[in-house]
């Protein structure tokens, strides 16, 4: 099918000698080629695509980068479809599909560069090198341009507090990541648990998907500084510290779930007593029927177990 | 105003808050858009070349309907996070409506609208220019509904015991909750399209109370811990994004404030027994503040650079408590003083991560990353030349009679390097080969530096039909560099008891110990036909720690998991899944009695004895999905069902000597817990616009623990001598809930 094409428009005019500015200038000497190589001048205006692609054109006209176009960066000659999809003149003239960028199939390196081209910044700086983006999985296995506009609603399996995406191609977030971590998916059922399968948490309160800088994908500098985001109490410093807990959370906990109270990986004393035997209760293999065992096991005495500022708390009681 | 009274009050106030945000939007939405709203889309002046942009109808809608349950909702693990009230609710509310020329916009969406139950997220702005955000979030943790506290209390954090303990009948029931309640505010600002501005800021107060142990001596009396938290969070962040570069810098700063700084108590438990009053420091006032300063530039077409360095600090200076709250063991002559008056706590912290990537020709690409987590520990070492071990106890611990103590300022560098090569043979499949080595510098600690280098590879394969095949395996190598088990020596600058023990010689402590440690992990998903897709994994973690001859052995961990899915019809779905994982522990230790304790002191290998954890977890889940006559009805199904089991294992090792102290090893109850949930949804658009919602659910969940169950029915005198402990009594998780709800969707 072949369609007129459009009269440039002067703004677009503008902007090709803004770009041809920024070159001499060598700003842009080294910039990714994902501007279209033919056609640069030219822009097909959405409503030209409509007329073969009109159930893409309404699910993108209701999406957030319609209601952003033309007011952000990219080149102002790649507006509309073209913005992700490129140059579309050739394919308007002879309406060969080959002569449009396609994302079904493609290679994750194109579709990064056609979202990255706006996209590289802000939580997505990491993004390049991290553990998702080294394993091919593009930015389209968890989002759609697509998508039928509609406020996601919580579904049977998974609540979801109100989040601000609205691009996911599935109902909620969580969904999103569970379909590949299975065994988080399989420990948010267990007894001990944050409250994610009741919504009020959710996986991006802790982890950032696009990388950080933190192992494990973790959206603070250290494991202890994503914790203490909610645990501020446990913070610190103190005047007793007990040095794993001031190393790392995980030592003990389990944060996905667990069978055990307080999301603990062993139910004391047993956990305690992979490291305390100098002497006394703490190495006597105790009976069951014992109050150390009993109720809170260890921290039914040494509550402080996080640190403790009584003068008096060196071993964690007060 | 009776109880129900004020329930209701308060329970209606959300929802009557909501309500009145829905009219003003409402009433926004009617001036920003015609009444003869069509189903056409509508030009709009936000298409800057000329794109006409649709309202957005499928977004604004409402939701309304009862709720009844029937069964244990009185149980605290029914309502552990969570608030489901019974009667009239607001489940969802979606608003969003926008100008017709510039693209201003107003969103609201909440969830969960009833009292202690609540998510709330709204926002306005222009699109690329700014946008303003504010979230309102209720949280409750709910531990116990069916605790007695023999205690009464008689001001913020003071309990008292009303006389003997036998003489008491019954006590009045404790409710051990905390709820959290936070409000957002956020600011974004994009002057242009290289700049964004943002700032937010969060308060969130907490308050309840939870269980915590206390101690006087020898006497436990567990007791509600008051919390009164304050917390405040200020963000702010600038950021500059250029074609081939980007920079970032932010600043986050958290204000915490206890109202209640100690938990006092008072009151024998029985006559005779020690431990009448006590006293503990509660979690201080603290601040922390960080700084974070990112940049990224694209070296080539392809490498690109990521830095970012983050200085923090960490500080805390709540005034010390007094030794005791026994006045007579005050006045005593030489009672200590206090080394300072506060501890002037001051940790900084230190984040720098450097990320090369890029690719070397079509086929190869590399990763490459430095990263240091540097804690440096300025906190005083304060020296108590003497102190108070318990509040109650009579004596006072002197240079003379080793009670001397410093607090060590304990610190750590971590430092990380990964080195990743990525072999891309074809369009479908990458290999990939990768080194990590991680350093830890510890201060005040037995292992003062170790090393583990970890290699592994992986293979990444899919095809275009979306069959995929993950596969990674990796083995890591851990050596501390040295171990000093008598590091915490520096504590006692006096030098210890005379009857003290040595540490355990052979003890190395789990997180510092030597280790090898194998894990594996593969993934299959399979498009098997266009109706049929599943997926399986299986992953082996497993640790041994080969140097340690006492302290954890190892940590072996297996899971296997697979999910499929069917499509029965074009719109009819059934889908399955289930996870099996196995954890198993090991530790050995050496039942050890000091010279205080056992004369002459006992510490031989007749005392060695092994405990091994061994927790089994089931988890099923299936359903389906079918939307019926055109999706006018659309019906859901889900079963859940997890269940954990875990085995507490020991025995002693060799039978000691005659006369000597033999372990009492014995296994130990399992504990178990097993969560089910049923639940079905049948949706009925009945126009475009109204829809009816009815939905069921069943949940059963019970748990077994023998360490639990002990200490019911809700509190008890336990241990070998009568008296001395005292529990809240939390009472066991068991519930069978029946939750019924109707409800009416308006789309707007």
């Amino acid at each position: 099918m072949r369609v007129p094409l459009p009269r440039p428009a002067r703004e677009q005019c503008w902007a090709g000698w803004l770009l041809c500015a920024l070159c001499a200038a060598g700003l842009n000497a080294q910039t990714p080629p994902s501007s279209p190589p033919r056609g640069e001048a030219v822009a097909i205006p959405p409503e030209t695509c409509r007329r073969c692609h009109q159930a893409y054109y309404e699910t993108w006209a209701v999406s957030t980068h319609a209601r952003m176009d033309g007011r952000l960066r990219g080149a102002p000659a790649q507006r509309g479809c073209e913005a992700c999809h490129g140059s579309g003149v050739d394919h308007v003239q002879s309406g060969d599909r080959a002569l449009i960028s396609r994302f079904t199939g493609s290679p994750a390196e194109t579709i990064e560069r056609a979202c990255l081209k706006c996209h590289e910044r802000g939580r997505r700086l990491y993004w390049r090198g991290s553990a998702h983006e080294s394993r091919n999985i593009t930015c389209t296995r968890c989002h759609t341009l697509h998508k039928k506009a509609e406020t996601p609603q919580p579904g049977l399996r998974y609540q979801e507090r109100p989040l601000e995406t609205r691009l996911l191609r599935k109902q909620t977030s969580m969904e999103i990541c569970l379909q590949c971590h299975l065994v988080q998916k399989a420990r948010l059922q267990r007894s001990s648990h944050m409250p994610l399968r009741e919504g009020k948490l959710t996986c991006v309160d802790c982890h950032n998907p696009h990388g950080t800088a933190t192992p494990k994908l973790l959206t603070e500098n250290s494991v202890n500084e994503n914790c203490y985001r909610c645990h501020a109490e446990k913070r610190g410093p103190f005047l007793w510290e007990h040095p794993p807990v001031a190393e790392d959370c995980l030592n003990c906990h389990e944060a996905h779930g667990s069978v055990h109270a307080a999301l603990l990986k062993v139910r004391p004393p047993r956990l305690c007593q992979r490291c305390h035997m100098r002497a006394g209760h703490s190495t006597l293999p105790q009976p069951a029927a014992n109050r150390l065992i009993y109720n809170l096991g260890c921290a039914n005495c040494h509550s402080q177990i996080h640190g403790s500022n009584h003068p008096s708390g060196v071993r964690l009681h007060r | 105003m009776n109880r129900r009274q004020r329930h209701g009050t308060t329970r209606t106030f959300p929802s009557f808050l909501l309500a009145l945000c829905l009219l003003s939007g409402t009433v926004f939405a009617q001036l920003a858009v015609p009444n003869d709203r069509p189903p056409q889309p509508k030009p709009s002046a936000a298409g800057a070349n000329g794109v006409p942009l649709r309202l957005f109808p499928g977004w604004t809608f409402l939701e309304v309907g009862v709720r009844k349950t029937a069964g244990d909702t009185g149980v605290a693990k029914f309502s552990e996070y969570r608030d489901l009230p019974t009667g009239f609710f607001i489940r969802n509310l979606a608003l969003h409506t926008e100008l017709p020329r510039g693209g201003a916009y107003f969103d609201l969406q909440s969830r969960q609208n009833s009292e202690k139950d609540l998510n709330v997220l709204a926002g306005a702005g222009v699109p690329g220019q700014f946008k303003v955000t504010g979230t309102w979030s209720r949280l409750p943790h709910t531990e116990a509904t069916a605790g007695r506290n023999f205690y009464v209390r008689s001001g913020p954090g003071r309990f008292t015991l009303p006389g003997q303990f036998q003489a008491l009948q019954g006590a009045p029931v404790q409710n051990l909750t905390i709820e959290r309640n936070s409000v957002g505010l956020g600011v974004q600002v994009t002057p242009n399209e290289a700049w964004d501005l943002r700032l937010e800021y969060s308060p969130e107060r907490r308050t309840g109370f939870r269980p915590s142990g206390n101690t006087s001596g020898f006497t436990v009396v567990e007791l509600p811990e008051p919390v009164q938290y304050r917390t405040s969070s200020v963000k702010a962040s600038a950021e500059v994004a250029k074609p081939r570069w980007v920079v970032q810098a932010s600043s986050q700063s958290s204000l915490f404030h206890n109202e209640v700084k100690a938990l006092e108590w008072s009151g024998l438990l029985q006559p005779g027994v020690t431990g009448g009053a006590g006293r503990r420091a509660l979690a201080p006032d603290n601040t922390a503040q960080s700084f974070a300063f990112s940049g990224a530039l694209d070296l080539t077409q392809s490498a690109r650079i990521v830095a970012t360095v983050a200085p923090g600090w960490m500080r805390q200076n709540e005034a010390f408590l007094p030794f005791t709250i026994d006045p007579a063991t005050q006045s005593r002559p030489g009672f200590p003083s206090l080394p300072a008056a506060s501890l002037q706590g001051s940790k900084q912290t230190l984040m720098m991560n450097y990320l090369l990537s890029g690719k070397a020709g079509k086929q190869f690409a590399y990763t490459a990353r430095y990263r240091s987590y540097r804690l440096d520990n300025e906190t005083p070492s304060l020296r108590f030349s003497s102190y108070v071990p318990y509040d109650s106890s009579p004596s006072v611990f002197s240079e003379a009679s080793p009670g001397s103590r410093r607090n060590l300022p304990y610190a750590y560098t971590k430092q990380n390097l990964n080195l990743e090569w990525m072999w891309e043979p074809g369009k479908t499949s990458v290999a990939r080969w990768f080194y990590q080595w991680e350093a830890m510098d510890r201060t005040y600690r037995e292992a003062r530096r170790s090393n583990e280098h970890i290699g592994g590879v992986g293979w990444d394969w899919m095809n275009r039909g979306g069959w995929a095949l993950n596969a990674l395996i990796q083995h890591s190598r851990r050596r501390p560099e040295q171990y000093d088990p008598d590091y915490f020596l520096a504590s006692f600058p006096a030098g210890t008891s005379a009857f003290a023990l040595p540490q355990l010689r052979g003890l190395r402590r789990a997180d510092q110990a030597a280790r090898t440690r194998n894990y594996g992990t593969v993934t299959l998903q399979a498009p098997v036909t266009e109706t049929l897709s599943a997926s399986a994994a299986y992953t082996v973690d497993r640790s041994f720690f080969n140097e340690s001859g006492y302290g954890a052995l190892h940590d072996l961990n297996d899971s296997a998991t697979g999910d499929v899915s069917y499509l029965l019809a074009p719109s009819i779905s059934l889908f399955g899944d289930y996870t099996y994982e196995r954890i198993r522990y090991a530790l050995r230790s050496r039942q050890r009695l000091d010279a205080s304790l056992a004369v002459p002191a006992y510490d031989s290998a007749g005392g060695d004895w092994e405990s091994n954890v061994r927790d089994a977890v089931h988890t099923w889940g299936g359903g389906l999905n079918a939307g019926l006559f055109r999706n006018r009805l659309v019906a859901d199904l889900h079963y859940g069902f997890s269940e954990g089991e875990s085995l507490t294992a020991t025995k002693a090792l060799s039978r000691p000597a005659a006369g000597a102290f033999a372990p009492q090893a014995e296994d130990y109850p399992s504990v178990s817990n097993r969560f089910q949930r049923l639940a079905v949804s049948a949706k009925f658009a009945l126009t475009n616009s109204i829809s009816y919602r009815f939905e069921y659910a069943y949940e059963r969940y019970r748990a077994a623990d023998a360490a639990l169950e002990q200490a019911l029915p809700f509190s008890g005198l336990t241990g070998a001598g009568a008296g001395d402990a005292l529990f809240l009594g939390m009472a066991l998780p068991r519930y069978r809930v029946h939750i019924w709800s109707v409800s009416l969707g308006y789309v707007f």
